[in-house]
């Protein structure tokens, strides 16, 4: 399995250390640092430790370039050359985008978290609760 | 005064209804001076000092033009009204010395968080930014259409709060930049898919900011001519959008960029080892294409080099940032024919752009006064002193000079034969040249203020005893430290200091040990493979050369240790030598790892050479300081600040 993570956060990492007890696990990322964005909750060492004493492979400095039914192609952020890795599986970890069509046919709706830009749980109950308090004020 | 051999870079240019006098810009550059999104009283010394040195025109760092712009903690909310008093003490500042000064307004769109407005961030289109990593909200026309008020009304402020001049940043970090790239715009509507479609926001713009600013005031637009990433803008488009900004009639002047701040900042702000001049094709190119001054950046550090570029025709003005940061009086000193006077900036980064990633205010590694002009120094309170000064290192250089400033006689005494101490030996790797004139600087100001510099003297309690100075800075810097695990005996393992004073001259397999996360190790090792070395670097840190982020080196410095073969390998600590093996451990997992060595070089921490300093403490009968590596071994920046603070301790 290879695990895609251009953004750096938990959720590729925890998702590689899921599957990594069973399964042949390989890491990639365009970073210096695998979970780069985890220093924001202190886990950034402990989580490279612990991905790699489960034996996930990573491949730091790279960018996803193909997929292939067997294989990816990564590609070196800083010299350009390419290689393969052996893939059966691809785990995107990349960015989301909102799922906003029940607004779009309702604009003058309001909207919270991840339908308005898909972002962390802190965002949507901050936008919740936003959105709950205007209901308020427009009853007012 | 005269302008010398500098004829273009002392002409005048008008822009629109403003004249300059010379055509040395402050371009604009953040700070981290605002507090509570306001500028300070520290903005308007900075700023002042650099009128008062003789810039042509200053551009201030970029005001916000709508909350839900907030990338940094320190950015001045350009969008309140009340910000106005503090651009008034801004600018009635600059104005006492007859220079314009113009504001930057911007709105730097989805390339920031909603960390501080704990709003989403806006943006043409909903794409992650490569550094802050997070989706963007899709603006709608409603939005726009308040993003184009929010440029009107921060404009009208920055009119109100007595700035000549109005510059829209849609360049390196912008929501009009992400409209205009086809890399960050997707959109299907009239502000997306054809150029003139992206360019949509910016001609809306202009037309809202000249109607809110009317005509007395300049308008500028910065544009990036080439964002270096990939799908992104080129400088094809740049030229056709500088073309609609001059038909718009509203616009007086194009700044220029290059890069993007969120993904190719290192080439934005480009250190030492990028060449000077790398980006003038940019406003060599418009200028071709319009008939509006063009302003041309990337490292002019020299007033040669920029009269050059004027000369021939690249540009009608130079932004020259960085020079101005070491030394406010570059254009006056420039003018007056002591261009051999001025500290040249060092492209280090280490202590202005290195300090803006780390939430810190603006200095620079060789002016301690630099951030801090708002904070006087305490006048002398005795002067006449005799000084003696152990050391010719940055820290003991700068006590000297700081302390002749302040009226003491000094006297430098320095064991080597030359000036500079470790900054000399740093500064002999070829790509790291720059490094050295900090010394240079500081020999050129020793010799202006008349501070005798005596090399080849050995300094000892004695020596102190015989001289009888009234007072002493001890500035005798650090020693080599061996690694525990590197008996006396190995002479195959040595410290960087001894490749660079040629002391040692390792060949074949070299594996160099990074510890201290900087030039030290990445330097050295480059000079080696240059001559013909196997070269491995080992860490226990998680990146090779870590600190190289901070001052954006780290990039170059990857695709340069690529090119030199030079392997790089993390997470490992070394534990013990073999008979031509180095052992390691790599210790997220504990396991041992041997590694094939001839040589091993270390950039491990040092310890303070500060026997002097505790010898002349313990007769309790001399006026005795410490400064720089003497105290604890770290970067030329504390040297240099620690110089300054013993001689006003003095």
């Amino acid at each position: 399995v290879v695990v895609w993570d251009p953004i750096g956060g938990p959720i590729a990492v925890s998702v590689a250390e899921l599957l990594a007890p069973d399964r042949s696990v390989a890491f990639v990322t365009q970073d210096l640092i695998v979970g780069t964005q985890l220093s924001r909750s202190g886990d950034l060492a402990d989580a490279s430790t612990r991905l790699q004493q489960a034996g996930v492979v990573l491949h730091k400095r790279s960018r996803l370039r193909r997929v292939t039914a067997t294989a990816v192609t990564v590609e070196d952020a800083f010299t350009g050359e390419t290689r393969e890795i052996a893939a059966a599986v691809v785990v995107d970890g990349g960015h989301r985008l909102p799922d906003d069509g029940l607004w779009r046919d309702r604009p003058e709706l309001p909207r919270a978290g991840d339908a308005v830009a898909p972002r962390t749980i802190y965002e949507a109950v901050l936008e919740g609760r936003r959105a709950a308090l205007a209901l308020d004020a427009g009853a007012a | 005064m005269t302008a010398g051999r500098h004829r273009y870079l002392f002409s005048p240019l008008r822009l629109g209804p403003v004249t300059v006098r010379n055509r040395i810009a402050f371009a604009a550059h953040l700070t981290n001076y605002a507090e509570d999104g306001h500028p300070t009283e520290q903005h308007a010394e900075y700023y002042e000092a650099r009128a008062r040195g003789g810039a042509g025109l200053l551009i201030t760092e970029e005001h916000s033009v709508h909350p839900t712009d907030w990338p940094y903690e320190k950015l001045i909310h350009g969008f309140d009204e009340s910000v106005i008093p503090g651009y008034r003490r801004i600018t009635e500042a600059v104005h006492r010395h007859g220079v314009p000064i113009f504001a930057q307004i911007n709105h730097n769109g989805g390339q920031a968080s909603g960390m501080y407005s704990r709003l989403p961030v806006w943006a043409p289109s909903p794409v992650a930014d490569p550094l802050f990593r997070e989706v963007a909200k899709e603006v709608d026309h409603r939005e726009i259409a308040e993003i184009v008020a929010g440029y009107a009304r921060t404009a009208e402020h920055c009119a109100r709060g007595g700035f000549d001049g109005i510059e829209l940043q849609c360049s390196h970090s912008s929501i009009v930049r992400g409209f205009l790239s086809p890399a960050t715009n997707h959109r299907a509507d009239a502000y997306g898919g054809s150029l003139a479609n992206r360019a949509r926001i910016l001609l809306e713009i202009v037309a809202a900011v000249r109607q809110a600013i009317g005509p007395q005031r300049a308008l500028g637009v910065r544009l990036c001519g080439d964002e270096l990433i990939e799908g992104g803008t080129t400088i094809d488009e740049a030229v056709e959008v500088a073309r609609m900004v001059e038909a718009s009639g509203h616009v007086d002047y194009i700044n220029t960029s290059i890069g993007v701040a969120t993904a190719t900042l290192y080439m934005i702000e480009a250190s030492m080892h990028i060449p000077p001049g790398y980006a003038l094709f940019i406003p060599s190119t418009l200028r071709k294409a319009v008939d509006l001054p063009v302003v041309g950046v990337g490292r002019f550090k020299d007033p040669i080099q920029a009269e050059r570029a004027l000369a021939d025709g690249h540009c009608d003005l130079i932004g020259v940032v960085r020079g101005q940061i070491a030394d406010p009086d570059f254009a006056a000193k420039a003018r007056s024919g002591h261009a051999d006077d001025i500290r040249l900036c060092l492209s280090c980064n280490q202590e202005c752009v290195g300090r803006m990633g780390l939430n810190r205010w603006l200095g620079c590694i060789e002016n301690p006064r630099t951030g801090r002009e708002a904070v006087p120094l305490p006048p002398p309170p005795r002067r006449g002193r005799r000084v003696m000064v152990v050391g010719a290192g940055p820290a003991g250089l700068q006590a000297a000079i700081t302390a002749v400033e302040r009226g003491h006689d000094v006297t430098v005494f320095e064991r080597a034969d030359a000036a500079g101490g470790q900054v000399r030996l740093a500064a002999s790797v070829p790509n790291r040249a720059e490094f050295g004139d900090l010394v240079r600087n500081q020999l050129a100001e020793c010799a202006w203020a008349g501070v005798s510099v005596k090399y080849g003297v050995e300094v000892d309690v004695d020596f102190v005893r015989d001289e009888a100075p009234d007072a002493v800075i001890v500035a005798t810097g650090a020693a080599v430290e061996r690694p525990y695990w590197a008996p006396p005996d190995a002479t195959h393992v040595v410290d960087v200091r001894q490749v660079l004073d040629g002391s040692a001259t390792p060949e074949g397999r070299v594996l160099v040990v990074d510890e201290v996360g900087f030039h030290h190790a990445t330097s050295v090792a480059e000079l080696l493979a240059d001559r013909g070395c196997t070269v491995q670097i080992v860490t226990p840190g998680m990146v090779v050369g870590q600190d190289l982020g901070v001052t954006l080196d780290m990039e170059n410095w990857c695709v340069r240790a690529a090119a030199k073969h030079i392997t790089q390998t993390t997470d490992c600590l070394v534990t013990g030598l073999g008979d031509g093996t180095v052992t390691l451990m790599h210790h997220p997992t504990g396991q041992p790892r041997e590694v094939a060595a001839d040589w091993v070089v270390c950039a491990v921490p040092a310890a303070p050479a500060e026997q002097l300093y505790l010898d002349l403490k313990a007769l309790g009968s001399i006026d005795v300081y410490r400064a720089g590596d003497c105290v604890a071994p770290r970067r030329a920046h504390a040297a240099v600040v620690e110089g300054q603070r013993a001689a006003v301790a003095l």
